[in-house]
């Protein structure tokens, strides 16, 4: 087949303009706008009425005029009620940024699932869904015993959150504690219940750094202090794994759940001095 | 050098003259009766008085040497020596049975146009040409440079299947492989990164060099230790006749040249330095900051004596400067070489004997203005001597040498898999490879090279070159290149990163696996007339072992390396059409590379359990246009290039950590942190410029002259592409439009 001239000069023009057109575009798609949109910190702590969640938009850089305001409208939905609210932001400022958290005024409900949704105004939106942990009631048995004597502490029910121990003699947090205790899911399986038994003695001795067996000396309040700390499924896990060691990178902007803390006393019985 | 001599002396003393046969040998070194240089490519043949019929013919190579072997004695011949641009030297000859002569002839340049091929010839490839370009200085010349001399670098860049990462950097890949894979032999002494920080730049002007071959693959068993490809440069000695200098002016740079007989026709000097100047004029000339520094300085002492040819050469090269602008990040290195080489042809030796011995160093950092973070340097220490045997009327071309490394790194944080690093590891490298032509049209060089060091592996590297050609001379041409490819030192370098170019030099450990690689390639070569020639090639290699860096989703400074398979393939298509005062030629290359490795060593967020990626220097397109035009004793130079972008990493985003519960969002600001996404996943746009120049040479009375160029480099102001700085978020581009005028005053 033999092109004739003109069949010759249109095809090189057409694959001329062809170059020329791929050629032509000069722009450079940096960010990662489609699936790189906000990062969702928080946590929201039951006992509060007050709670933060900061979201920070992933395509802005570090720079003030950058950040001075969030392309973001960030709704709190109670899943089970459907009930939903639209959160309000308050800015921060961080060296040479503004950071934004968003207020969650109310109750956290226990054994709740919540859903926390972040949209662009072009409607682009992430979503992360959590369930509150349950509110139990804590049960120690037998109480006000000599301090060698096992305790054992019920809680139930549970709702695949996980549970942390510390202990100490004293109630104050910047006080002396023993090393975390930790129960979840991985401990207690299907069951709904965790009834770990501890020894008040050993607990003091870890928590005081003492070597002293007078249950006189270790409580001198006469009691055994616990702090319990209770996490929402799977927010403790992801709370305390490593960093740098993500298993996809969308899951590794965001880390969000709620919690309770509480420091409750035991009695115990120090009347009879020797061991 | 000392060494060296005492080598030479050795073996012509050892080898008896009983070696001698009873054939007759003619052994030729052709020069330039200008400068008493030697005409490297020069066509020496014999005829039968008043025939037509080519008897015997060969081609000089680098030192303007051939020799012609088994010629019949007790005849009359005429010996016949061309070369383009010169006067043909014509003389009878006669030889008795076992006659050795040696004869050094002059030819006097000749006025008048140029436009036919000029053949090049270095090492004795008559296989083919499949891999191999062909460099000559006038090619150089052709590349638009903001000097008047054109650089070997910016000439190699227009080559298809040659990648570079911008106009920044210095660093060169070939077809697929990496900078750390490439060797660059200088008169065979090795020199590591001899391209300057600017890429329109290496230590190599077009005042320098004599020729050049690089092989993109496919290379012959007498080149060991690089995995993808050889650039092998020949320097030109210094002018045996007379004293010459000059000195030039550009706002690139600044040069001096001097050369001259040390004694007239036997020895000689050349000596040439250059400076960078841009930096200082960059902010007036064009209005931005081009914070990059580089200098070179050549020297060159050259010995023609009947029997024996030298040179020896010493190069120092200096850069430094910030790839990225801007970036308060300074990369910097160093290479010096000292060596000599040197080629003895004494009628008492059956054959040519080339010995070559120097030292090498190479240095680069990386760090701020005040400190170096990162240091890694290699200095060797080497011989290499090629020989030649004609066992049972077999050529046999063999050779060996030994490399003396020593590896020195030091660095703040880890680095691949070191903090600091001080080793000496002796290398042993034995090759033999066998020409074989068994008529007009079809010829084989199978050959095989092996190295030896210490607790590694003895590696095997069988090679293999070949070419037909249907009627018997080389218009028509298809020729065959393979062979396995051992290194026994790595590089690695931070790829997340194309602003740095800080690579560490390390070598292979015990039980480590070598990095090696299988190349085919497959060429077509024709020629038309005396003014056109096209070449296609295909070509594939198939890289094992590549270290690279590990991938983790959040940017760090740290690099862990892994181990990735690499596999290139692709093709080129060339032509050249010369035909006085016009010249064009052009080039497209395609290409593909692809690295595969487990996804578990290179990243943790990779989903496949095997990743396979394009590394940022798959450049898929590439199209290459020089045109030439001489009038009125000007020459106008044009070179247009298109390329595809790059791969390169998106940001997936910009981050601040914050650890709930232990920290609060409300007290706590968390830690910032720069995420990637999937490696590699997009390309950078296309990418494309024009340069031009238009020169003219000045004769000025006493021997003066002056050479006077202008041009502009992006002439059209293209917004090309070098990367996008995490650091410093922003988008950094190529060289703008920059116009330059370059002086240059010379003394002959």
């Amino acid at each position: 087949m033999k092109l004739s001239k003109t069949a010759y000069i249109i095809t090189l023009g057409v694959l001329l303009l062809g170059i020329l057109k791929l050629s032509c575009d000069n722009n450079l798609q940096v960010l990662d706008e489609e699936t790189g949109l906000y990062s969702i910190y928080g946590n929201l702590d039951m006992d509060e009425q007050t709670n933060y969640i900061r979201i920070r938009d992933l395509n802005t850089p570090f720079t003030k005029q950058a950040t001075e305001t969030i392309d973001a409208k960030v709704t709190l939905e109670n899943i089970d009620t459907g009930a939903g609210e639209i959160l309000q932001s308050e800015r921060g400022e961080y060296q040479d940024m503004y950071l934004h958290n968003f207020v969650v005024n109310g109750d956290i409900e226990p054994d709740t699932e919540y859903r926390v949704t972040v949209q662009r105004s072009d409607g682009a939106s992430v979503s992360e869904s959590f369930l509150t942990p349950t509110k139990p009631t804590s049960f120690v048995t037998p109480q006000n015993q000599k301090c060698h004597i096992p305790i054992k502490i019920s809680i139930e029910p549970l709702n695949g959150g996980t549970v942390v121990f510390r202990f100490g003699t004293t109630p104050n947090k910047n006080g002396s504690w023993t090393q975390d205790f930790i129960f979840g899911p991985d401990h207690y399986g299907n069951s709904t219940s965790i009834n770990p038994e501890f020894t008040p003695l050993y607990l003091a001795q870890r928590a005081t750094q003492s070597t002293s067996f007078s249950c006189e000396v270790l409580f001198e309040n006469e009691a055994l202090y616990v702090w319990l700390e209770h996490y929402a499924p799977g927010f403790y896990e992801k709370a305390t794994d490593e960093l740098d060691l993500p298993d996809d990178i969308l899951g590794n902007t965001w880390l969000l759940g709620a919690y309770y803390e509480e420091i409750f006393a035991i009695p115990v019985n120090t009347s009879a001095d020797k061991y | 050098m000392a060494f060296a001599f005492l080598t030479l002396l050795i073996v012509l003393t050892i080898i008896p003259a009983a070696y001698a046969q009873q054939t007759s040998l003619l052994r030729v070194v052709v020069l330039s009766e200008e400068d008493g240089n030697p005409l490297v490519g020069s066509n020496v043949v014999l005829y039968l008085p008043g025939g037509e019929r080519l008897l015997y013919n060969c081609v000089t190579n680098s030192d303007g040497f051939c020799e012609i072997r088994n010629i019949d004695a007790n005849r009359e011949y005429e010996l016949r020596i061309s070369y383009i641009g010169f006067a043909a030297h014509w003389q009878k000859l006669n030889f008795e049975k076992g006659e050795r002569k040696t004869l050094r002839i002059d030819l006097e340049p000749e006025v008048g146009e140029i436009n036919e091929f000029t053949v090049q010839g270095n090492r004795e490839i008559t296989t083919g040409e499949v891999g191999i370009r062909r460099i000559g200085n006038e090619d150089v010349a052709r590349i638009p440079t903001p000097g008047v001399d054109g650089d070997l670098v910016s000439y190699i860049q227009t080559v298809p299947g040659v990648v570079s990462t911008g106009d920044r950097g210095g660093d060169l890949y070939i077809r697929g492989g990496t900078p750390e894979q490439n060797k660059i032999l200088v008169d065979n002494l090795p020199v590591i990164k001899p391209f300057h920080i600017s890429n329109m730049f290496s230590a190599f002007s077009e005042e320098v060099v004599q020729n050049a071959e690089m092989y993109a693959g496919g290379f012959g068993a007498e080149y060991s230790g690089a995995t993808s490809s050889v650039i092998d440069i020949n320097l030109r000695p210094g002018n045996m006749r007379n004293f010459s200098g000059s000195g030039a002016v550009s706002p690139y740079l600044v040069s001096l040249q001097l050369e001259g007989p040390v004694k007239t026709d036997r020895q000689s000097i050349l000596f040439t330095a250059r400076t960078s100047a841009i930096e200082e004029v960059a902010p007036s000339l064009i209005g931005k900051e081009v914070p990059i520094q580089f200098s070179d300085i050549i020297g060159r002492y050259t010995i023609q004596e009947d029997n024996i040819s030298c040179n020896i050469t010493g190069i120092l090269t200096e850069d430094s400067g910030e790839v990225v602008p801007d970036r308060q990040v300074v990369h910097s290195w160093t290479n010096s070489v000292l060596g000599a080489r040197c080629l003895g042809y004494d009628p008492r030796f059956e054959y040519p004997i080339e010995i070559s011995v120097g030292y090498t160093g190479f240095e680069n950092k990386e760090g701020t203005t005040a400190t170096t973070e990162r240091y890694s340097a290699i200095r060797q220490f080497y011989v290499n001597t090629n020989l030649k045997e004609k066992p049972f009327g077999i050529p046999v071309n063999y050779g060996f040498g030994v490399n003396l490394r020593t590896y020195d790194i030091k660095l703040d944080e880890q680095f691949t898999n070191y903090t600091s690093l001080d080793r000496v590891v002796p290398v042993i490298n034995v090759f033999l490879s066998v020409p074989w032509k068994p008529n007009n049209k079809w010829a084989f060089q199978p050959g095989l090279t092996s190295q030896i060091s210490l607790d590694t592996p003895v590696s095997f590297e069988p090679r293999l070159r070949m070419s037909w050609q249907p009627d018997g001379t080389n218009r028509q041409q298809l020729s065959f290149a393979a062979g396995r490819y051992v290194q026994f030192m790595s590089g690695v370098s931070d790829q997340r990163d194309i602003g740095t170019v800080f690579t560490v030099l390390q070598p292979i450990n015990s039980g480590d696996p070598l990095p090696s690689s299988l190349h085919g390639i497959v060429g077509y070569q024709q020629k038309i007339g005396n003014a056109f020639i096209a070449n296609v090639e295909g070509y594939v290699k198939d890289h094992k072992n590549i270290p690279v860096s590990k991938w983790e989703p959040e940017a760090r400074l740290q690099i862990e390396t892994a181990l990735a398979d690499g596999f290139s393939y692709g093709f080129d298509v060339r032509f050249r059409y010369s035909n006085y005062p016009f010249f064009v030629s052009s080039g497209y290359g395609w290409s593909v590379v692809e690295y595969e490795a487990v996804s578990g060593d290179l990243g943790a967020w990779i989903e496949e359990p095997v990743f396979k990626y394009y590394p940022a220097h798959d450049q898929r397109h590439k199209l290459n246009t020089v045109i030439g035009y001489q009038f009125a004793g000007f020459e106008a130079n044009m070179r247009w290039e298109l390329g595809s972008g790059k791969p390169y990493t998106r940001v997936f985003g910009f981050d601040l950590s914050v650890r709930v519960p232990a920290e609060d969002v409300v007290d706590d600001p968390g830690q910032v942190r720069t995420l990637y996404s999937r490696p590699f996943g997009e390309r950078l746009p296309y990418y494309h410029r024009l340069d031009v120049s238009l020169n003219r040479k000045f004769s000025i009375s006493g021997g003066w002259s002056l050479s006077a160029e202008t041009g502009v480099i992006n002439a059209y102001n293209r917004n090309n592409v070098f990367n996008y700085d995490l650091n410093t978020l922003q988008r950094v581009n190529q060289t703008p439009l920059f116009p330059y005028l370059s002086v240059k005053l010379s003394k002959n």
